[in-house]
């Protein structure tokens, strides 16, 4: 007998283009939006996407400043302002820089350096300001980072060249490396170099820059330095000039960047899988919070009242058995106003998807990679679907349109909105507090039970990507499919077993 | 005649509560049956086991064949259905509706506007086809509902209570339909408190009382069951009238009225006559019969008596 998909894409378009589900996508998706943008501006004003690396050369009483202000993507920073502070605060000097600079002043009699504050877009780091020889070594050199201010997602050091012990004179070279993009292999490469040997600090230098596949974990988080030489393969970089800044390339594949100055036998070892792309992290991290429990907290609203016009109202009314003398049994019925919910959880979740990526790409200028989107896709429509077939269930056992919209409510009332308590008051009643890695167990485990709040368990490997959260050892993949399942399928059935009793 | 739809020992059971007990008739093709039965009695349950809607609790309905419960899909084809209520989702618009019905039956969107368009022509309703059947009168549902039915051109026909609440216009649309039905060898089972109706329309009668077929009767038979009478008033009735009267059969008396039913057909004039002659000064004088209404009484009560 001849079937038609067309009751289920009517039934998915009826569901879809109501002006209640139209409205709250849009609203959820602009709130979800708007509040991760909020709670980034924030964050990023704590720790802030103002950067900077930079050398100092004090001659006696002259300062030679050698630095580059730049963005979290590794972009020059055009508007940044830059103050050099002494150890009781007094201001020595407060200059406006763009990008690249060098400065020249006289430092006060009885002064010295101690810390360096760069101001852009009204966020502000102060960093301090370290001596790379003892004081009394003429010229003698110091310099400021910021990555040591917020190292995770770039990783520098200081590098010597051609020193010459006795007088403490040669090539000293700070860099910085900014993880761009992973994916792809993209970095961005900060060098400022001085030679102290020449009275023009002119550097003259090759710097090797290469990336290695090391099995063994080295002890440090982020770099090290190795007095062996690593067998990669290494693109050489000509340093001669104050500042230098060049995007890098990397085998993605890789797990260590290594960079060295060509005849030196220090190399520095950065471990990549402890760093992340800082923008997309802030960007990624902000949006899979706040916007991403915005929508996940109420979207599912949308789904009850599908539930709701779907089954329990034409059920009460009667109008399903009008669709029922049709050639279907109540198990084609019963499919397809299931699967059009259904469509309407991936349409939305897409949707949802692609407008946080379109308005991170619009504020922030970053996509989320191809995994992030895929969790958070997988996270929205499991959820979704879940909560859907729950209320589906509830619908086709409960006679009275208006009885499914008691329960219903109050079932959603205490899985979207009281939940949390519910965990707070379980782990407290535990003596297990909160902020511990065992009571970030319980809480998954705790989740496992709530139609809702399944789509954690998928959002925890989003978390996990952004080192948001220790590994939990009991969540693993096969598990977060289970119960998703579980959560999808069983409601079905039972409401299916329930809607076919006359 | 070949047998298009069967109601094979049908019972039914609402919790502890049997609404239909046993029943059993067959409808055939060409044929018109009218379904009677007082509130309660179990026609609308029948009528949804019929069509599918309700699974019976033991029996079956043989449709062209197919069972409802076994073959549902096949046998909802040779189906067309007019309930009662006007069960539809009624924030939908009238021909996006029948649409979506239609694709139940496999018609592509194309294909199912086209035979919408034409079936609301049929039945009145082109004019309103992208209005919301929530804004539809319940002779339009009505309308829309047989539309609907008509979907895939079956044979059989269920309506129930079709013409509840619906103006002479409609009533007069819907008993003329039923005739083409007939004349094109279809079924039609239709339910209606409105026996005057039935009886002009239907060539059977099924009887069901308490959730029991009672009685199934053609229409002949039940012509034959009623007893013909005159009803006579003068202006100067006596007791001598009576007497005259009863040379040509049973003579009731109602008000001012004496009701006269005849053993055979009596010669009218001859009676008129005789009254006239009389010195009686006749004001009405008009045959009367007794209607399906009062057989369908007599059958309940002898339902009763039996029992």
């Amino acid at each position: 007998m001849k079937r038609s998909l067309v009751p289920v894409i009517y039934d998915f378009k009826r569901s879809f283009l109501r002006i209640s589900t139209l409205v709250l996508l849009v609203v959820f998706i602009v709130a979800g939006v708007a509040l991760s943008y909020l709670s980034y501006t924030m964050i990023s004003s704590l720790a802030g996407p103002v950067r900077t690396i930079g050398l100092l050369v004090i001659d006696n009483s002259h300062v030679t400043v050698y630095g580059i202000a730049y963005d979290f993507a590794g972009k020059p920073l055009h508007d940044a302002t830059l103050i050099f502070l002494s150890s009781s605060g007094q201001k020595i000097l407060e200059t406006k820089v763009s990008g690249t600079y060098k400065l020249e002043f006289n430092l006060p009699t009885n002064t010295s350096i101690n810390r360096v504050k760069i101001i852009s877009n009204g966020r502000s780091l102060v960093l301090p300001v370290f001596g790379l020889q003892p004081p009394d070594v003429k010229p003698c050199v110091y310099y400021y980072a910021t990555y040591d201010a917020f190292p995770m997602s770039e990783a520098g050091g200081v590098l010597g060249f051609s020193f010459n012990e006795t007088s403490r004179t040669g090539t000293l070279l700070a860099f910085s490396l900014l993880i761009i993009d992973k994916s792809s292999g993209e970095a961005s490469l900060q060098v400022v170099a001085v030679n102290t040997s020449r009275s023009d600090l002119k550097p003259h230098l090759t710097l090797l820059v290469g990336s290695a596949k090391i099995s063994h974990e080295p002890p440090a988080p982020y770099i090290y330095l190795s007095k062996h030489p690593i067998n990669a393969e290494y693109h050489a970089l000509t340093i001669d000039k104050n500042i230098v800044t060049t995007t890098v390339k990397y085998n993605p594949e890789d797990n260590y960047i290594i960079v060295l100055i060509k005849g030196s036998d220090k190399a520095a070892v950065i471990n990549v899988n402890r760093l992340q792309p800082a923008k997309s992290f802030m960007v990624g991290s902000m949006l899979s919070s706040s916007g991403l429990t915005l929508f996940l907290n109420f979207f599912p609203i949308v789904f009850l009242y599908l539930a709701y016009v779907m089954l329990a109202k034409p059920k009460a009314t009667g109008a399903l058995e009008f669709i029922l003398a049709r050639p279907v049994t109540k198990w084609d019925l019963y499919m397809t106003r299931f699967l059009s919910g259904v469509l309407v959880a991936l349409v939305s979740s897409a949707i949802f998807v692609v407008a946080l990526d379109i308005a991170s790409l619009v504020l922030w200028g970053i996509t989320f990679s191809p995994y992030v989107s895929t969790v958070m896709f997988l996270a929205l429509f499991v959820g979704l679907t879940a909560w859907y077939s729950f209320c589906y269930m509830i619908a086709s056992g409960i006679k009275g349109s208006s009885g499914y919209l008691a329960v219903s409510i109050v079932l959603y009332l205490l899985f979207a909105m009281f939940w949390g308590l519910i965990v707070f008051l379980i782990m407290m009643s535990t003596g297990m507090g909160i902020s511990t890695s065992g009571a970030e167990s319980l809480s998954y485990k705790i989740n496992l039970f709530n139609p809702i709040k399944i789509s954690d368990l998928i959002l925890y490997y989003m978390r996990l990507h952004y080192g948001l959260i220790s590994p939990i050892s009991w969540i693993n993949p096969a598990i977060v499919a289970s119960v998703s399942i579980v959560w999808i399928i069983a409601p079905f059935i039972i409401g299916y077993l329930l809607f076919k009793r006359d | 005649m070949y047998v298009l739809f069967s109601v094979e020992d049908v019972t039914r059971y609402f919790g502890r509560f049997k609404a239909l007990d046993n029943i059993s008739f067959n409808v055939d093709n060409g044929e018109i049956v009218g379904y009677v039965g007082l509130n309660g009695a179990g026609k609308t349950t029948t009528i949804r086991i019929c069509v599918g809607v309700l699974r019976p609790s033991s029996g079956d309905v043989v449709v062209d064949g197919y069972s409802i419960t076994r073959q549902k899909r096949e046998a909802s084809f040779q189906i067309g259905w007019v309930p009662e209520l006007p069960i539809f989702e009624l924030n939908e618009k009238a021909l996006d509706y029948f649409v979506y019905l239609a694709g139940y039956y496999g018609l592509s969107k194309d294909e199912a506007r086209r035979l919408g368009k034409e079936l609301f022509e049929q039945v009145g309703l082109s004019k309103f086809m992208n209005r919301r059947l929530k804004h539809f009168s319940l002779g339009m549902k009505k309308r829309f509902a047989l539309a609907v039915s008509m979907i895939n051109d079956p044979r059989n026909f269920f309506f129930d209570e079709v013409l509840n609440g619906l103006d002479p216009k409609g009533i007069a649309f819907f008993r003329d339909l039923v005739k083409i039905f007939k004349r094109e060898g279809r079924a039609v089972l239709f339910s209606s408190h409105i026996l005057s109706e039935v009886e002009n329309i239907a060539d059977k009668v099924v009887f069901i009382h308490k959730g029991r077929i009672i009685a199934v009767k053609s229409i002949d038979e039940i012509r034959s069951m009623a007893r013909p009478a005159l009803v006579i008033r003068v202006s100067n009735p006596d007791d001598k009238l009576a007497k005259i009267l009863e040379k040509y059969g049973d003579v009731r008396v109602k008000g001012d009225k004496y009701i006269l039913f005849y053993k055979e057909q009596p010669d009218k004039n001859q009676i008129l006559r005789e009254l006239i002659d009389n010195g009686y000064e006749v004001e009405e004088f008009r045959t009367a019969r007794t209607s399906l209404e009062k057989v369908f009484f007599r059958l309940i009560g002898m339902e009763a008596g039996e029992k």
